[in-house]
């Protein structure tokens, strides 16, 4: 007797070619696809109500019932074979008819909606769709599509469509965010303004994440219109909220219109870290204090441990002001403090240790720890405002942050030494500037004698505590040089935090 | 550990980190590293040294990663995952989607690790052709290597050469590849013409299979095919760095480049390339001249792209754009000394034109040289200074011995004849290891880690013995992983399966074997 095996798994053996003939290629089809759709309903209508009912997808089968099944599947090879090949044939009609639309999509991203509606039509009549019937079918994929994704503009035509209300909006506004709100400060990017659209005769690297800013304003409204930049799930699991049904509200793209879309991003472009919503700016603020080091070398406090209590009130609006610079803004101190925890919290985990094992400790690779959080944050958050009404709520920014730790480090450490810097680049990485300096010599000097205090120094400052400074100034008070001829204390404590390597 | 009742199928952990991310297997003790792949919602870690086992993986999104843990693991897994509790022992089942991962994953690793000179391009357009076979478990969105549609026109062209060379392929497994690729194009691209080309290009490579017509130009093929020689002997760098010596006033001393703080592919990857020298001193300061032997851009032997270069230059150099750095890379360097954490002095490195070497200067404190050693710590401009230190840097040294052993066990699989390159590197890697295991306990996980690495090792050495056919070599593994055995994880004393598919070597690899011919 045939052990028991899940329906889905004799269905996989079959297509992998183990038990009968030659596997029907599905072309523009995924396996996954054929299985859960087309041979499901090949079995659907050949299995004999006699025999109990038609095995479901998850269900366990074995012995006679297995046999049988797998007597159907082998039976109508040939149907199957030529559902697939129908299969292929609506996926590219319907491409090309949706390209002829301004929407740009591959068969993989078809797959689903093909497969389902040739294994209902197989269900209905027991035989392959007719030609009159095949066209019924593409124009139906193309309307689903349609529904989700605008028409969009080639970017020439978004050059020309929008070019200069862009000029004008940068002018007012665009400009004066660049300098409030500089990129490089979050790890978003270059402090330049974005293209408008790429040089003519340039393809846009599609990327993702890695770009950041460095995406042409264009490049940013085309997310509207590829399918693979979509949700893919419903979103975290916060449907306790109160609100839920009203916070995860769509926007109807179909209805805005692309010319809506496009000025709709050209503001965006033009507003604080590129992202239209004050809360969301505030979030990526945040990012860059938590994980970055301010201009005056003063790193991040360490704190009791607030990410699970921040994280759990999922349904929280966000919080912080945005002011008319970074400086004058107000993140939300409560999630400074719980990246920095979560920061502490990843490192400790199985990953996170096996990662600095791998690349070394973190704080030698904190730009790249910045550029990735804040990148993919930015991302999801894009994607937010591209798709829903309300602004993000916590639930929402801890999951992007999670990304950011559990996906975006891990990619970029690896791009960084693979060295990965062609077709869809991560924006150019931050650069440490060798500048040695006297004052740093003289400072090295004058601490080599005291190398115990200086490392106990390192862990208060990595804590918070600055009373080590008091010890620094008697130092100071008697070494030879000239006052200013050594490290300021803020310029030390940076150093202490980012340049320092433990002997051990 | 394999279950008695399936030998293919392994039981994983499943635990709830303090982060909230849902790890399925560990991803920590793989000596050679591991490379990671995003997948949606998480990362799966790669272990190549354990090429036959499933992937770990860590999901920061279960929802979202659940179809794909699905494909990966089987059914138990993603319910498990989505009850998102601690589970001792789940079973997973070898699958088709692990195996491309794997695969997939093997190539990044090559990429971003082996000190073996791969061809670039052929590199790119493999990992191309593995990203398109995982599309289902892959954010699209986030792939940042140039994909099948980035590669369309090399594809196609590769494909007019190539056509009708089946039963003599330059490179074993590249034919293959480039009917992979063709059917990736026509099934993943939104480019028209593009599609149309490789339609094109794939009825003609099935009708001349079809009716056994060769065209090929084999005299080009054969002389590009004489030019490929196995490298491995070359970087896998015999030496060590040695300790601090005077030479007359003059104190010097040699190092080795930390692989994970500079790009792959630009210094010697060999142990002991790092050379320094004091000047004479100007007052209280010394001069500490740096150089790090670098690693020359010309390829020992002709690439893809000089193969497409003759029939279509614009290919050529579309391959090569796509397959190399864009950027000139900025190295560093800053100098520590023993028993102080903040460095002494820095500089900037710059690559001489003469032989590729990269020097550079930096004046330090006199008093710094007191305790007679200095350590470089050579570095990319775009990650803070602070070098790997003590048992650290002993495992890093023994995960760069481990990556050298396992690059040639990987050829050797391919191609007889570089068998006994094999053992030397991989028990210079278990020394290392082992060091780290036998040092008293520092309230780290160094010396687990070392203890598992080491073992991982002897599994990796008997492996390879039991491959070769030598009986010896590998009941003397056998002894050492039964003698660690029992404080150990079950798979870190399990002797990977060579004969597996997946540790077939990628046509990257191949491209360097001699031909059997």
């Amino acid at each position: 007797m045939k052990s028991a095996k899940v329906v889905e798994g004799v269905y996989d053996d079959l297509l992998a070619g183990i038990d009968v003939g030659p596997r029907p290629r599905g072309g523009a089809l995924q396996r996954s696809d054929i299985i859960r759709h087309i041979a499901m309903a090949v079995v659907a209508r050949h299995w004999e109500p006699r025999n109990g009912p038609v095995p479901r997808r998850n269900d366990d089968i074995s012995g006679a019932s297995r046999s049988r099944l797998e007597g159907i599947l082998a039976a109508h090879w040939d149907v199957l074979a030529s559902l697939c090949t129908v299969g292929e044939k609506v996926s590219a009609a319907a491409i090309n008819r949706l390209r002829e639309c301004g929407v740009v999509i591959t068969p993989a991203w078809l797959s689903e909606r093909v497969a389902v509606r040739l294994a209902g039509a197989y269900r209905r009549r027991g035989r392959a769709p007719t030609s009159t019937e095949v066209d019924v079918m593409v124009a139906e994929v193309v309307k689903s599509v349609l529904r989700t994704a605008p028409r969009r503009f080639t970017a020439e035509q978004f050059r020309t469509e929008f070019g200069a209300a862009y000029d004008l909006e940068w002018n007012q506004l665009g400009q004066e965010c660049l300098e409030g709100f500089r990129p490089s400060s979050v790890g978003l990017g270059d402090d330049a303004r974005p293209r408008v659209a790429p040089r003519p005769g340039t393809k846009e690297s599609r990327g993702g994440w890695h770009l950041g800013l460095g995406r042409s304003v264009y490049g940013r409204y085309r997310l509207f219109t590829i399918a693979s930049a979509r949700s893919r799930t419903a979103g975290p699991a916060d449907t306790d909220c109160a609100d839920h049904a009203d916070h995860e509200r769509q926007r109807d793209l179909a209805a805005t219109g692309a010319w809506a879309l496009g000025l709709e991003e050209v503001r965006r472009a033009c507003s604080p870290y590129g992202l239209a919503v004050a809360e969301h700016g505030c979030v990526i603020l945040a990012i860059g204090h938590a994980l970055g080091f301010s201009e005056d070398g003063h790193g991040p406090a360490r704190q009791s441990k607030p990410w699970h209590v921040w994280s759990a009130a999922r349904c929280k609006p966000l919080a912080g002001r945005l002011g008319e610079r970074a400086a004058t803004s107000q993140p939300d101190d409560a999630l400074v403090a719980a990246i920095r925890d979560y920061t502490d919290l990843w490192r400790a985990s199985r990953a996170g240790r096996s990662l600095e094992h791998q690349y070394g400790p973190v704080s030698s690779h904190i730009d790249i720890a910045l550029t990735a959080v804040s990148r993919k944050t930015w991302m999801e958050l894009h994607r937010r405002e591209r798709e829903r009404v309300e602004p993000a709520r916590r639930s929402h920014v801890a999951r992007a942050v999670r990304l950011g730790f559990g996906v975006a480090i891990p990619e970029l450490l690896q791009m960084h030494r693979g060295q990965l810097a062609s077709g869809p680049l991560p924006a150019s990485l931050p650069a440490t500037e060798c500048r040695p300096g006297t004052e740093r010599l003289a400072t090295v000097e004058v601490l080599l004698p005291h190398a115990a205090e200086v490392a106990a120094w390192r862990d208060a400052e990595r804590e918070g505590d600055r009373s080590w400074a008091a010890h620094y100034r008697e130092i100071l008070a008697t070494a030879a040089g000239p006052e200013d001829g050594y490290l300021t204390i803020d310029q030390l404590a940076g150093v202490l935090l980012t340049e320092w390597s433990d002997d051990t | 550990m394999t279950t008695p009742e399936n030998p293919g199928a392994r039981r994983l952990a499943l635990a709830v980190e303090d982060t909230g991310e849902v790890r399925i297997g560990s991803p920590s003790a793989a000596p050679a590293g591991f490379a990671t792949v995003p997948i949606s919602g998480g990362t799966v870690y790669v272990d190549p040294a354990a090429a036959d086992a499933p992937p770990a993986a860590v999901l920061a999104d279960v929802d979202q990663a659940a179809a794909a843990i699905e494909l990966l693991y089987g059914r138990p897994a993603a319910a498990a995952i989505t009850d998102r509790a601690d589970v001792s022992d789940i079973g997973v089942v070898p699958t088709d989607a692990a195996a491309r991962i794997t695969r997939l994953g093997i190539l990044r690793w090559l990429r971003a690790t082996s000190p073996l000179r791969l061809d670039d391009g052929l590199l790119v357009f493999e990992t191309a052709v593995a990203v398109a076979g995982c599309a289902d478990l892959l954010p699209v969105e986030d792939e940042p290597a140039p994909t099948l549609e980035d590669l369309g026109e090399v594809i196609v062209a590769l494909a007019r050469s190539l056509r009708g060379a089946s039963n003599r392929p330059w490179v074993p497994g590249l034919t293959d590849l480039v009917e992979e690729a063709l059917n990736g194009v026509m099934q993943g691209s939104s480019d028209g013409w593009l599609v149309d080309d490789a339609r094109h290009e794939a009825e003609l490579r099935q009708a001349m299979a079809t009716w056994e017509v060769s065209v090929l130009d084999w005299d080009r093929w054969d002389e590009l095919a004489r030019s490929a020689r196995p490298e491995a002997a070359v970087h896998a760098g015999p030496e060590d760095a040695s300790r601090p010596r005077r030479n007359g006033d003059r104190l010097r001393g040699t190092g080795s480049v930390d692989w994970s703080r500079v790009p792959v592919g630009i210094v010697d990857p060999s142990e002991g390339t790092v050379t320094w020298v004091a000047g004479p001193a100007r007052g209280d300061r010394l001069v500490i001249e740096v150089e790090v032997r670098g690693r020359s851009a010309e390829s020992a032997h002709a690439d893809l792209a000089d193969v497409l270069a003759s029939s279509d230059p614009a290919v050529a150099g579309l391959l090569r754009r796509l397959s190399t750095s864009r950027d000139e890379p900025r190295l560093m360097f800053h100098l520590y000394i023993p028993g102080f954490g903040l460095p002494v002095g820095a500089g900037t490195l710059r690559r001489a034109d003469h032989d590729g070497s990269w020097r550079g200067a930096a004046e330090i404190p006199r008093a710094a040289t007191a305790a007679g050693d200095v350590l470089v710590d050579v570095h990319s401009a775009t990650i803070q200074p602070g070098p790997r230190r003590g048992a650290s840097a002993v495992l890093a040294q023994g995960n760069r011995w481990a990556t050298r052993g396992l690059a040639l066990l990987r050829l050797s699989l391919g191609a007889a004849g570089v068998a006994d390159d094999v053992r030397a590197p991989l028990e210079r890697a278990r020394q290392l290891f082992a060091t780290v295991s036998a040092a008293p306990s520092d309230g780290t996980d160094q010396p687990d880690l070392g203890k598992r690495a080491a073992a991982r090792c002897d599994a990796l050495m008997a492996a390879y013995a039991l491959r070769h056919g030598d009986s010896r070599g590998a009941e003397r593994g056998r002894a050492r992983l039964a003698r660690a055995g029992s404080e150990l994880p079950a798979d870190d004393t399990l002797p990977p399966d060579l004969t597996s598919p997946r540790w077939m070597p990628t046509v990257a690899e191949r491209a360097l074997m001699p031909r059997g011919d």
